[in-house]
């Protein structure tokens, strides 16, 4: 549900200044420096969360590991 | 208390917002033009990261006056996510410095100051990671994190404590008056809004998993 939902608002961020942009705004020999400065802080941000979400999913692993290493210890 | 879905919610509404505002409302500036809108999310961007440090500051004073975990993992998280975000605003303030100076870089006061507090707490993160959670290495990070942040103000004031071609605060207690008219800081504050929101949202999740690991390494040693 939330992975959806980021996907979703990823590809809004990413198409809205294109879409806001085009039509509206004068001195264009600007606007690749504007898309640039969007273009670098979305992906940083989602970058930075796929980051998070890896580290969550990579102790999901590890603790996984340890319960079942402690279940073997007290089977003997 | 603000469940951790409900403020992505809320940021992403506030960042669509903004978003709208910069492209579609807000007047285009009379001398920068369309390149004054980066200042929506530069500034915005800053003084979040700002806001960052001054949580790890909270969060060394906590941790090295009650030796609370909590604190250590809440400095940490926050100087994680300030060190993304003062990244964004070097990176934001080159790409609107090409344009408008016609270099990418200059070494002037302010743009220094910045540089030396990216790489302040870029050198707390790596003592963090090279040395073993709690303990001393987390002493030594509390005391930094604390000495660091006598950077920020440093920044604030750079540009008007020395002659810089990085234009003065607009914002704050060194602004003039009539800086910037009224859509354009409403802008700007929605800008400032959508940007803490984020902040909160992603220094929860980096709080919960850096808890996270702090548990798991302290049941590891102890199953050792």
């Amino acid at each position: 549900m939330t992975k959806r939902f980021t996907t979703l608002l990823a590809i809004l961020i990413f198409l809205a200044p294109a879409m806001l942009g085009s039509s509206h705004i004068e001195g264009e020999a600007y606007l690749p420096f504007l898309f640039a400065v969007f273009g670098v802080l979305w992906l940083s941000f989602f970058g930075y969360a796929y980051f998070i979400s890896r580290k969550q999913a990579d102790l999901k692993r590890e603790i996984d590991a340890l319960h079942y290493s402690t279940k073997d210890v007290e089977n003997g | 208390m603000l469940g951790r879905l409900t403020l992505l919610g809320i940021s992403s509404t506030l960042m669509m917002l903004t978003l709208g505002m910069v492209f579609l409302w807000v007047p285009t500036d009379e001398v920068l033009g369309i390149s004054q809108r980066i200042f929506y999310v530069h500034v915005p961007v800053a003084m979040v990261g700002f806001l960052a440090f001054g949580v790890v500051v909270i969060g060394s004073v906590g941790y090295l006056w009650k030796k609370s975990e909590r604190m250590d993992a809440l400095a940490y998280a926050s100087a994680e996510i300030g060190v993304v975000f003062t990244s964004l605003m070097l990176i934001t303030g080159m790409l609107w410095a090409k344009p408008v100076w016609g270099v990418w870089w200059t070494w002037s006061p302010q743009l220094t100051t910045s540089l030396i507090l990216w790489f302040i707490y870029t050198a707390y993160l790596m003592l963090r990671s090279y040395s073993p959670q709690g303990g001393q290495g987390a002493r030594y990070a509390a005391v930094m994190g604390i000495i660091g942040f006598l950077d920020v103000p440093i920044v604030y004031m750079a540009a008007k404590w020395w002659r810089d071609v990085h234009p003065q605060a607009v914002i704050g207690p060194l602004a003039n008056e009539g800086t910037l008219e009224g859509k354009m800081i409403v802008s700007f504050l929605m800008g400032l809004l959508a940007f803490t929101a984020l902040f909160t949202y992603l220094l929860a999740e980096r709080y919960s998993v850096r808890r996270q690991e702090s548990i798991l390494e302290r049941l590891q040693y102890s199953y050792d």
